[in-house]
């Protein structure tokens, strides 16, 4: 329970920056990478469905389009939860998915801000420079923040914050 | 934990997610999410407000350092404008005069004129009269020279200059300052001399006034600057001429010599008085506490014209 508190609580700061600051800080490049995370910390139902309210409660915060970061977001993780074999994600055991454990969270990220920039980018028929410069801009911010925060996770998962199984 | 119920809870996970998701789309057509837009903006806003007035005491921060790069720009926006100033006006000086070759069709040397002017640099030695250890210097190395104290030292209050008789330089010529007049040359000693500000009571020069529109150039009433001790004012121009506030002062004239237009300042006050004369207050462009190098206006004769001259006197002696 104590991991959805401090959940909430960090993602009211991300989106308390990233207000106060849209010239440095893009909507969503904070808040995305850190709901993912925390949707993989606890590995339950529980923080995923966290998760996806925290998404849902940005968007109404700022609407913009259709919400299909928090629904398609949020089945993205769970799908990716639901296919980890069972045990310690951490360990040299047999996968389904060719992709490492720890690129999972940066994947998320980066495939929920896609869901942000692409669905604005394609309503005004921009060109695809245009939207690769757009995600450059995300990513600057949300790439480092998600593997600062995969980093982090290991850490608790190693010292014991975090339960590995 | 059990798979299965790992696997069920994800998937109440998703569909709770996608039902609020549904809901909360629901709502928002119906416009019923309004109220609670403000009361997200409302939790919101004290750490927004924080995080921006940070960021403002940053960008102060970096305001007091760059006030001093715009104080820089800002004296060279100065600096141009004045530069644009004179050349405007030598502009038109020379679109007459090549009209006038126009209508003479055609020149020859006879038409250089005979007289120019030359600048000759400046740096100011002291703001408030000759420094005691400057003066004793000065007596100490004229006397090896064989000079009277009295052509080595200024005994006078004001601006002095490190150019004096033996630099070319005499009384009455006009200094400046890029091209704004800063005063005249008072009196001078063998090395140094010293100016009189335009602010001066004594000083007086014939000024005429430009006014620029999107016209051009207009070249407006002759009158006399004089110094009032604290600034400037323009006297003998007749109330039936066009006088107006921002009206641009520059000389009539050098030392009496028609030349170059030298730029004094602004007209700052323009009123009518009973005399049927305007009231005119200019606003001097030049500044003496901050001035570190100026220029003395030295009048000088047209090289081609006195050797032309000569040759011309050569060749009649040969006839």
């Amino acid at each position: 329970m104590k991991h959805l508190v401090v959940l909430m609580m960090l993602a009211w700061g991300a989106m308390m920056l990233e207000q106060a600051r849209p010239e440095l800080l893009p909507a969503g490049a904070v808040l995305v990478p850190l709901a993912v995370t925390g949707m993989l910390w606890t590995r339950r139902g529980i923080g995923v469905f966290a998760g996806g309210v925290v998404l849902l409660i940005d968007w109404i915060a700022r609407p913009q389009g259709l919400p299909l970061v928090p629904v398609i977001l949020t089945c993205m993780v769970a799908f990716v939860l639901a296919s980890r074999p069972s045990g310690d994600p951490w360990t040299g055991r047999r996968r389904r998915w060719r992709l490492p454990e720890w690129l999972h969270p940066l994947a998320l990220s980066m495939a929920g801000i896609s869901l942000l920039v692409v669905p604005t980018m394609s309503m005004q028929f921009d060109s695809l420079t245009i939207l690769l410069g757009e995600l450059g801009q995300y990513a600057m911010i949300a790439v480092p923040l998600s593997l600062l925060l995969t980093g982090l996770m290991k850490l608790a998962g190693e010292f014991g914050f975090r339960r590995l199984a | 934990m059990n798979r299965t119920h790992q696997t069920r809870g994800l998937l109440l996970a998703c569909v709770g997610v996608l039902l609020l998701t549904v809901a909360a789309v629901g709502a928002d057509r119906l416009q019923l999410l309004s109220q609670v837009r403000v009361v997200l903006h409302d939790v919101l806003s004290p750490g927004r407000l924080v995080a921006a007035a940070i960021a403002g005491a940053e960008a102060s921060h970096s305001n007091a350092d760059s006030k001093a790069e715009l104080t820089a720009l800002e004296q060279q926006v100065q600096s141009t404008e004045q530069q644009i100033r004179q050349l405007l006006i030598e502009n038109s000086q020379l679109n007459n005069r090549l009209r006038q070759l126009k209508v003479s069709k055609g020149h020859s040397g006879r038409h250089a004129p005979l007289a120019g002017f030359e600048l000759i640099s400046a740096r100011v030695l002291s703001y408030g009269g000759m420094p005691s250890g400057v003066r004793q210097a000065m007596i100490d190395a004229g006397r090896a020279h064989g000079l009277m104290r009295s052509e080595l030292v200024l005994d006078a209050q004001g601006l002095l200059l490190d150019q004096g008789q033996d630099g070319g330089v005499g009384a009455g010529q006009a200094v400046l300052a890029g091209s704004v007049v800063l005063g005249r040359i008072e009196r001078t000693g063998r090395w140094v001399s010293q100016l009189l500000p335009v602010t001066d009571e004594s000083y007086s020069a014939r000024v005429r006034l430009v006014r620029h529109s999107s016209r051009g150039t207009h070249l407006g009433a002759e009158g006399m600057l004089e110094g009032t001790g604290e600034g400037c004012r323009i006297i003998g121009i007749p109330d039936t001429a066009s006088v107006a506030v921002g009206d641009e002062v520059f000389s009539a004239d050098i030392n009496g010599v028609a030349g170059p237009r030298l730029y004094y300042g602004t007209v700052s006050v323009a009123q009518f008085e009973s005399a049927g004369e305007w009231s005119i207050e200019v606003q001097p462009a030049g500044h003496l506490s901050d001035i570190e190098q100026v220029a003395v206006v030295v009048p000088q004769l047209n090289a081609a014209r006195t050797a032309l001259a000569s040759q011309q006197t050569i060749s009649e002696e040969r006839q």
